[in-house]
């Protein structure tokens, strides 16, 4: 039986868009604190649009989003949302990923090192962050999103621009992650997602459920 | 030494902190183009304040500030291209500042100080000036640097995280404002960019932390006015022109 305080979001005929132009319509999708879910679907179908809708970036112009209070969530942004020659290093991108008005505390610090080993960065923590490889920089990117703990982890087209053996590696983190908090992915490409996820969603105008593999223990 | 050579040393030592904080601001948020309209939409005020007999610095600070919150809401509401906004608001203050002063009796000897900048003729306001500035970009940068690296760095990003964006980014256009509005008095409006970017292109290469980046900038910066200074006092070359063409001769030598 599905019960309903494990749900982290949940939009209920939503609708959304830009400047009146409406790119999402009735849309009905639930994240629960133990899902995997893909949202695949056509470039302009709406996939960046209702990852900014569950973020709280732009608001639905009509239906019902419910978040859950104080929600945790990490973000891995499209890759070319990045300057790739700003002058900072893979480890103070790491530390963005959580607010800091002076100094990094003592537990972020710890946090920060742990997610290092995580992702198997020790050797890179100190380059620049466009003399990363593009499988390692998406780790990086993957550790900032991780910085605050999230609850809910989510990421918009993690594989772009990886190649093959690159985006296992990602992937093989996300198997470790999945367990621990619900994954929300972007992808385009149907065939490297499907097998992971536990739900697929394909997301065109409205959002449809494409196939389910939720295992209830 | 004479009392206008140890001013001039001393405006350059503090315009050179100034250029190398905000500086490199301005070339990691690609901001180039915006500071280019800042520089010259600060003449409007610098002409009205001319033909009114109050401090020109005074009418270049409004001026400076004034766009530099105006191109952000320009490119916020999205009513105009931001480049475009930028270029009108550039040729708009320059247009402001040519009419009055050329209703000011005797303007064109003061035109050419303001538009290539005249260091020795450093005045103690305006060392007061400058040192207030760069004490500030000093503070708040070394105080602030982990949310100011992180809103450079990407400021959507950094809304997602929950820092204070907006704030965050008008507070970077003032600071960034009144330290090209001091940094003008040196070198002038048309030369200024040139110790707020060419010294980052220098040491861009090699450096991977925005923090070196400001202060070997500055390093290099007061490494340009030096030369300038000397070349403007030995041969009487204009200094501003001067350190524009040592930085630009550096950036090419160098790797």
């Amino acid at each position: 039986m599905e019960r309903d305080d494990d749900i982290l979001i949940k939009l209920s005929d939503v609708s959304a868009g830009y400047e009146g132009v409406t790119i999402l319509s009735d849309v009905n999708i639930t994240v629960r604190s133990s899902s995997f879910i893909a949202l695949v679907g056509p470039n302009g179908g709406g996939k960046t649009t209702l990852v900014r809708l569950m973020l709280g970036q732009i608001d639905a112009m009509s239906g019902e989003l419910f978040r859950r209070k104080n929600l945790r969530i990490g973000y891995l942004p499209q890759i070319n949302d990045i300057d790739m020659e700003f002058p900072i290093t893979v480890e103070d991108v790491i530390f963005s990923g959580v607010p800091c008005l002076f100094r990094h505390t003592e537990e972020e610090r710890r946090r920060a090192d742990e997610l290092i080993r995580f992702a198997g960065l020790e050797e890179l923590r100190s380059r620049q962050i466009g003399r990363l490889s593009g499988g390692q920089r998406q780790r990086a990117f993957l550790c900032r999103a991780l910085m605050n703990n999230p609850q809910l982890l989510m990421l918009d087209e993690p594989s772009t621009y990886m190649d093959r053996d690159a985006s296992t590696g990602l992937y093989a983190l996300l198997d470790k992650l999945k367990n621990e908090m619900a994954i929300v992915l972007v992808s385009h490409d149907i065939d490297s997602t499907s097998h992971r996820a536990r739900t697929i969603y394909r997301v065109e105008r409205n959002v449809r459920l494409v196939a389910n593999h939720y295992i209830i223990k | 030494m004479y009392e206008f050579m140890r001013n001039a040393l001393l405006g350059s030592f503090m315009i050179s902190v100034v250029a190398g904080i905000i500086g490199t601001i301005i070339v990691c948020r690609r901001k180039v183009f915006v500071a280019g309209g800042i520089t010259h939409a600060s003449f409007g005020g610098i002409g009205i304040a001319y033909y009114l007999g109050l401090n020109p610095i005074v009418g270049a600070f409004i001026f400076a500030v004034a766009t530099a919150l105006g191109i952000d809401v320009l490119e916020r509401k999205g009513t105009i291209r931001g480049d475009s906004a930028i270029a009108m608001l550039w040729s708009l203050g320059m247009a402001i500042g040519l009419i009055f002063m050329f209703l000011t009796p005797s303007y064109a000897s003061n035109l050419m100080g303001f538009m290539f900048g005249d260091i020795l003729s450093i005045s103690t306001i305006d060392l007061w000036c400058i040192a207030v500035v760069a004490t500030l970009s000093l503070l708040l940068s070394v105080l602030f640097y982990r949310p100011l690296l992180y809103v450079s760095f990407s400021p959507s990003f950094a809304r997602v995280v929950g820092l204070r964006v907006g704030l965050i980014e008008t507070i970077i256009s003032i600071v960034t404002a009144i330290g090209i509005v001091v940094a003008i008095k040196a070198v002038g409006i048309v030369l200024v960019l040139s110790i707020f970017t060419i010294p980052q292109a220098i040491v861009g290469k090699w450096k991977r932390q925005m923090g070196w980046m400001m202060l070997w900038s500055g390093v290099i910066a007061f490494v340009g006015a030096l030369l300038g200074l000397a070349a403007s006092y030995y041969l009487d070359w204009p200094a501003g022109a001067v350190i524009t063409a040592v930085l630009a001769l550096l950036k090419l030598l160098l790797p």
